[in-house]
């Protein structure tokens, strides 16, 4: 497998990137508004070719999607929505340039389904498509201020049920843990190239704080974190239908993400901790996105199963295998 | 109306540029590229002239090593219809950049040409007006707004203490200040079309033009570093030391 990205994709991964570092800076984040970018983000065509694109590549894009923090759901629309819309036969339910909020058993409350024109909601018995005006909505609070959630109820159209919605709950959540661990990577990218910028400018004892040995460690340590989770994002992107692969890579960006971000707060000191810090914007991102789509505890116990059924040939003499 | 926009690559703006231990010039290892800022306000114009049914043909052209060419890609994907490399392992200078784009402007027969009012890298805001004097064509610089007429361009121009606005008669040249508009992003889709377009490498020699510099650089220094500031206690140190130190007050 050949994990590396195409020049087409490249190009793709660096507008999205230029794109997103001019629209969506920690200033904006800063403002707490709403989701006004949505409409630049489908004009930029980033909605359409998210949603065209497989996930193997598509995760390019989200690792950019992170590494900005973006509040808007992206991945919810073209991720998992148009996906599993176009599985289930009712691709032409969502009309061109409609906001998809997925409300799933592994991601329970809806983000910004307020605002969203369509809700789908899915469990193993049934896959529901709800207008938002047939919804009703509770609020509940986030602990990362761009993520507004709320648990929904509502009649809708029945879109799957039984077995077919058992495929589809079980296919939502693969796409799920799979663009949220690609965000993770983007997160935990940014909070060290952030780590990484305050210690070459905060100084201590005459010299940039990054010049000493113990700070470089902890940076070190974080990108090697985060150099090995990427193929495996990249491998379970690729392999949508192996529940290991897919719980795998949610538990290694996660903890790849969650060290970031614990690294990144000892190098900015007290700092780190302030409102007047941006890192607590992307830490707080990761700390949500590590509880959705399956907590560390539920991908941790797909893999232990795999590897007690003697699913996964483990050892060093295995190293290279499968 | 054909439209010529000549860009440079140059460090992005972004990035903190670093000058080599042995001062003869700028470290560009690893550092990350882009079109400069004004040639990319100089594409948003020509691209908005071809919009507004002004222009027929955006072309963008650079001088250049290969490498300009990841550049030229951005300009097509932000709208210019095929690109031209005039590709040279020189690095060049304005004089031999404006000789370049005078003899490829007669070769493709520009009407209009739009320049960045300068590169960030060397700040020089030579080459547009050195290629209007090479072609005799007529010059409006630091543009803030043009208006094509009747064979004819109407440009205002940013001055010190307010604006000017110029009538010159095609073909021009108009070079780009800050304010003239504020470039688009390259929409994805755009992006994947720019692997489509044209784009062209010819050398020099095919122009008939010799790009060796005719200016050495002799040394480049980084500004000095800005010493720390300090907190007085009165007043009356403050003019003391204003007085006695910084002796700017008598």
């Amino acid at each position: 497998m050949r994990f590396a990205y195409s020049d087409d994709l490249g190009a793709l991964k660096e507008g999205t990137r230029a794109f997103l570092d001019g629209q969506n800076p920690p200033e904006r984040l800063r403002r707490e508004g709403g989701l006004e970018l949505w409409p630049a983000l489908e004009d930029m065509g980033l909605v359409d070719i998210a949603a065209s694109l497989p996930l193997a590549e598509a995760i390019a894009l989200f690792e950019e999607v992170g590494r900005t923090a973006l509040p808007e759901p992206l991945a919810d629309t073209a991720v998992i929505a148009a996906p599993l819309l176009q599985s289930l036969g009712a691709a032409g339910r969502r009309p061109q340039g409609a906001r998809v909020a997925i409300c799933h058993a592994d991601a329970p409350y809806a983000n910004h389904a307020d605002t969203a024109d369509f809700i789908l909601l899915l469990d193993a018995q049934r896959v529901v498509w709800l207008a938002r005006d047939a919804a009703k909505l509770v609020s509940v609070r986030s602990i990362d201020p761009w993520r507004r959630l709320f648990s929904v109820t509502g009649q809708g159209d029945t879109l799957a049920e039984g077995d077919a919605a058992r495929e589809a709950c079980a296919y939502a959540a693969a796409l799920g843990a799979t663009a949220a661990a690609a965000e993770l990577l983007g997160l935990a990218d940014r909070m060290i190239d952030l780590a990484v910028v305050y210690a070459g400018t905060r100084e201590q004892f005459g010299q940039a704080i990054g010049s000493f040995q113990a700070v470089k460690h902890l940076l070190a340590n974080a990108r090697v974190k985060l150099e090995f989770a990427r193929p495996v994002v990249y491998r379970a992107s690729a392999a949508l239908d192996s529940p290991v692969a897919v719980s795998h890579a949610k538990i290694a960006a996660t903890d790849a993400a969650l060290f970031a971000a614990e690294q990144a707060i000892q190098v900015h000191g007290g700092m780190g901790y302030t409102y007047e810090a941006d890192l607590h914007y992307f830490m707080k991102r990761a700390w949500a996105l590590a509880g959705v789509w399956g907590s560390r505890e539920q991908h941790l116990a797909v893999v232990e199963q795999a590897v007690l059924d003697g699913g996964i040939a483990i050892g060093p003499h295995n190293s290279f295998e499968s | 109306m054909k439209v010529l926009v000549p860009v440079k690559r140059v460090v992005d703006a972004n990035v903190k540029v670093r000058v080599k231990p042995d001062n003869s010039g700028v470290d560009l290892n690893n550092v990350k590229m882009a079109v400069n800022p004004f040639c990319e306000i100089a594409i948003e114009e020509a691209v908005r002239l071809k919009e507004a049914g002004s222009a027929s043909e955006v072309i963008a052209v650079s001088v250049g090593a290969g490498n300009c060419q990841e550049q030229l890609r951005t300009c097509l994907a932000l709208g210019a219809d095929r690109a031209i490399l005039v590709e040279t392992d020189v690095d060049p200078q304005p004089l031999g950049i404006a000789k370049a784009l005078a003899a490829l402007q007669e070769k493709e027969g520009a009407e209009l040409v739009i320049f960045g009012k300068q590169s960030i890298d060397g700040d020089n805001a030579q080459t547009g007006q050195m290629f209007a004097a090479l072609t005799g064509m007529s010059q409006a610089t630091f543009a803030s707004e043009v208006k094509v007429g009747d064979g004819k361009l109407e440009v205002t121009r940013e001055i010190d203490g307010g604006l000017q606005t110029l009538s010159i008669k095609l073909p021009a040249v108009v070079t780009t200040d800050l304010r003239l508009n504020e470039p688009r992003y390259a929409s994805l889709p755009n992006i994947m079309k720019a692997k489509k377009k044209p784009l062209d490498v010819i050398s020099p020699a095919d122009l008939g033009v010799d790009l060796t510099p005719t200016v050495e650089v002799l040394s480049v220094e980084p500004p000095a570093e800005r010493e720390a500031g300090i907190i007085v206690e009165t007043v009356e140190e403050l003019v003391d030391k204003l007085k006695n130190e910084a002796k700017v007050i008598s």
